[in-house]
């Protein structure tokens, strides 16, 4: 017992004794230095050892908190250890609960929220303080209403592994904060019979089993539930009593004291008679009450493991509310809606497209098989119509381009053919990569080998058809009619060679024979030749086969000389005869040939044979087959036969037709020097053969035809005519 | 043009087409119900707030 008055270690002037407990008197000082109120406390015994050394003594004096007194110093006075803490103005809260009765729910959370705080920073520590007597009467209220944490246990802040406490607050101790059984028994008067080794945890500093033999050894079969739950319960007391307090009791602690300051009253001391707070008649909101109760969990390991986790839970507290719970579930349920909304919308997207693009797709392969059906057909027209409407479905396709390549290649538009398919394959939107691209551009070259073919370009043919077997080397027609045009260019060998492969892939008889017959006829081998594309034409299903080994057969009877005119022409008309003129222009063509050649054999049946020529002709003309050539050779057959009117008649409509060339005037100027020629002389005028003439020189001089024999026989007329004065007159 | 005279391949056309509207259409809603739901979810923020904050 120190006197009020006296003066320690020559600062702290005792004031006044303000409280006593188990650590010793509490007093009231005055630091001299400081000039402010400090409170010297004694503490217990058992912590001097620990405190001896200066490190922890460091830890505690270090302690800063707004919620929690500073520690200035321990001294040691009469071999007594005091520990010199911030004096709080105020009053303890169990003084305030004592003149207030209870608090509300808002006034406790502030202060529930600031322990939290508190308890979240000593627990923090390293290692943690455990406060371990949180109860109203360490509370204090200062007068702005906040509170701070006083008389934590010191003793508790430097023992590490299984703390035992140094003494329990019944009503606020969580279980394991009891020794053992018997005290918890002891302390709250419930009638027992333990049977427990005489050491206490603390006197041994181990735990020590304590085994109960009270009324729970005689549980029976027959005994009422709610004793049997009571014994439950007993038996899981028996199990937390004496565990050693941790941070967790001090969350039991700090629920207890949260719970007496809402509801006026102490926690039952006995754990198994505890009302829970949330049946307690109180003005409580969901949230704190769950809050609460979790704090109260008899077993340490249900209730927040420590005071940052207290503190968080605290912070949102209004998430427990139902009302915030029903908040959250609402926006969610909208997120849901909306979020299925997108992922429909999008799947629904991607399903239209698919269907679409899949109907898109058919569609062109539709219009493009059709397209090819109609140029088979020979309706060009309509194959047409089909290609534009598989082009505007698909514009960077390249089916329908191929297809309308085939379709100007079989009308026998070669030279247009062979711009488009140029423009097709120099386009990069139209020129897709791919295995199926690679084909479809193979069979645009092989097209436009062909064009040039019917062109006689052979060189270029043969390039074409080299370009079609880069793309595509599995397709025998691309190397039968490469080889074809290498017979052309006069290179049998290598003609040979690809006739070599083009077997290898499967090449038809038919196509073999046509091949052979190509080179024969390349040799000059007319007759064997001939052998070939008559097998050929017999034993072939392919029109266009047939076709070209026809026009080639004909070729061959050619080349064998006016014996065999009569065959030739004998041969053309039967296979006109089988086709039908109108798929047969090519062979018409061939045919008025041959009678042309016929009537300048025949002297006697010429006129004969040329009225069959010009018959022929004008069919090709008059069924889309209206070139200038044809018409200038009608108009020479009208000639030959002497009738030059009609002669004229077509070489005017001829210059109509083509103004830009030369070759109109040409024959109109012979023409007209016929028709003088048979004439009287004094009759004679060849004014107009003159003016045809001029023309004619004209338009020559502007053209690449520069070797024109006609041309030099007209001017040598001219010059004749010059000569022997006709102009003059 | 009737439906009746609309080919089986028209038909689908149409059909793709028309879910590829009713998608759009339904992520315009959704793109509506997204705007209306952050006005409304502030709103309603403010006023569970306003609720939390009288009773804790």
């Amino acid at each position: 017992m120190i006197e009020n008055g006296s003066i320690l270690k020559s600062t702290y002037r005792l004031m006044e004794e303000i409280g006593s407990g188990g650590g010793g008197i509490v007093y009231k000082a005055y630091h001299e230095r400081l000039k402010k109120y400090v409170v010297v406390k004694e503490i217990r015994d058992c912590v001097k050892g620990v405190l001896e050394s200066r490190a922890e003594a460091d830890i505690l004096k270090n302690l800063r908190q707004t919620y929690l007194p500073q520690v200035f110093d321990f001294i040691e006075v009469d071999e007594k250890i005091f520990t010199v803490i911030d004096y709080i103005p105020g009053k303890s809260m169990d003084k305030a609960l004592a003149e207030e009765g209870k608090f509300n729910q808002k006034e406790v959370l502030k202060w529930a929220k600031q322990l939290a705080e508190a308890l979240a920073y000593l627990h923090s520590q390293t290692p943690p303080i455990i406060h371990s007597d949180i109860k109203p009467a360490n509370i204090m209220l200062t007068p702005q209403r906040d509170i701070c944490l006083i008389d934590f246990n010191v003793s508790l802040a430097f023992d590490e592994g299984m703390r035992t406490s140094t003494g329990v607050s019944g009503g606020y101790s969580p279980p394991e904060q009891y020794w053992n059984y018997a005290m918890y028994c002891s302390m709250t008067g419930i009638p027992m019979e333990v049977k427990h080794d005489s050491a206490s945890p603390k006197e041994s500093g181990e735990r020590r089993q304590t085994a109960l033999v009270g009324k729970t050894q005689f549980i029976n079969q027959e005994a009422e539930p709610a004793v049997l739950e009571s014994n439950r319960q007993t038996e899981r007391l028996t199990k937390l009593i004496g565990r050693g307090v941790d941070e967790r009791s001090d969350i039991y602690s700090l629920g207890t004291t949260i719970y007496h300051l809402l509801t006026g009253e102490t926690p039952s001391q006995n754990f198994e008679e505890i009302v829970s707070v949330t049946k307690c008649d109180i003005n409580l909101s969901e949230g704190f009450g769950l809050i609460i109760s979790k704090m109260m969990e008899l077993s340490p390991d249900l209730r927040f493991q420590n005071g940052t986790e207290l503190l968080g839970a605290l912070n949102h507290i209004h998430e427990l509310d139902w009302r915030y719970k029903r908040y959250r579930q609402k926006i969610r349920n909208w997120k849901c809606l909306i979020t299925a909304l997108y992922a429909s919308g999008i799947i629904v997207i991607a399903f239209g497209v698919v269907t679409t693009q899949k109907e898109h797709v058919a569609a062109y392969n539709h219009a493009v098989s059709e397209a090819a059906n109609w140029i088979s057909m020979g309706d060009f027209d309509d194959a047409e119509t089909s290609i534009q409407a598989a082009m505007k479905l698909y514009p960077n396709r390249l089916e329908a381009y191929q297809k309308e390549i085939l379709r100007l290649y079989t009308m026998e538009l070669y030279e247009d053919c062979i711009l488009y398919a140029r423009n097709v394959l120099e386009n990069p939107m139209i020129m897709p990569d791919g295995e199926t691209s690679n084909s479809t551009i193979g069979d645009i070259f092989y097209i436009m080998g062909n064009a040039y073919f019917e062109k006689n370009d052979f060189s270029n043919a043969c390039n074409s058809f080299k370009s079609a077997i880069s793309y595509n080397d599995a397709n025998n027609l691309y190397y039968r009619d490469y080889a074809v045009s290498l017979v052309q260019v006069g290179n049998a060998e290598k003609a040979n060679e690809q006739l070599d492969c083009a077997i290898k892939l499967g090449l038809g008889q038919d196509s073999i024979y046509f091949v052979q017959g190509e080179i024969a006829f390349s040799e000059g081998k007319y007759s064997e030749a001939e052998k070939y594309f008559t097998t050929c034409i017999n034993g072939t299903k392919s029109e266009s086969l047939r076709k070209r080994a026809v026009l080639l057969c004909a070729s061959s009877y050619k080349k064998m000389g006016m014996d065999y005119l009569d065959q030739e022409i004998n041969f053309l008309e039967q296979i006109i005869s089988t086709n039908g003129r109108q798929q047969s222009m090519n062979i018409v063509e061939n045919l008025a040939d041959a009678y042309v050649r016929k009537g300048e054999a025949d002297a006697q049946n010429r006129l004969f044979w040329y009225q069959k020529a010009v018959e022929s002709f004008e069919f090709l003309y008059s069924n889309g087959y209206s070139t200038r050539q044809i018409l200038e050779n009608i108009a020479v057959l009208y000639g030959q036969m002497d009738q030059l009117e009609q002669a004229e008649t077509l070489l005017l409509q001829m210059i109509e037709k083509y103004p830009d060339h030369y070759k109109g005037y040409k024959r109109l100027a012979f023409l007209e020097a016929d028709i003088q020629q048979k004439k009287p002389n004094e009759q004679r005028d060849y004014q107009r053969m003159k003016e045809y003439y001029e023309k004619m020189m004209e338009l020559y001089s502007t053209q690449n035809d520069s070797n024109d024999v006609e041309v030099q026989m007209l001017q040598n007329l001219m010059k004749d005519l010059q000569d022997g004065g006709w102009f003059a007159k | 043009m009737a439906v009746g005279s609309l080919s089986k391949e028209e038909l689908k056309m149409t059909m793709g087409m028309l879910l590829v509207a009713a998608g759009a259409s339904m992520i315009v809603l959704a793109i509506a119900l997204s705007v209306w739901l952050t006005v409304m979810g502030k709103r309603w923020k403010a006023e569970i707030d306003a609720q939390m904050k009288e009773t804790y």
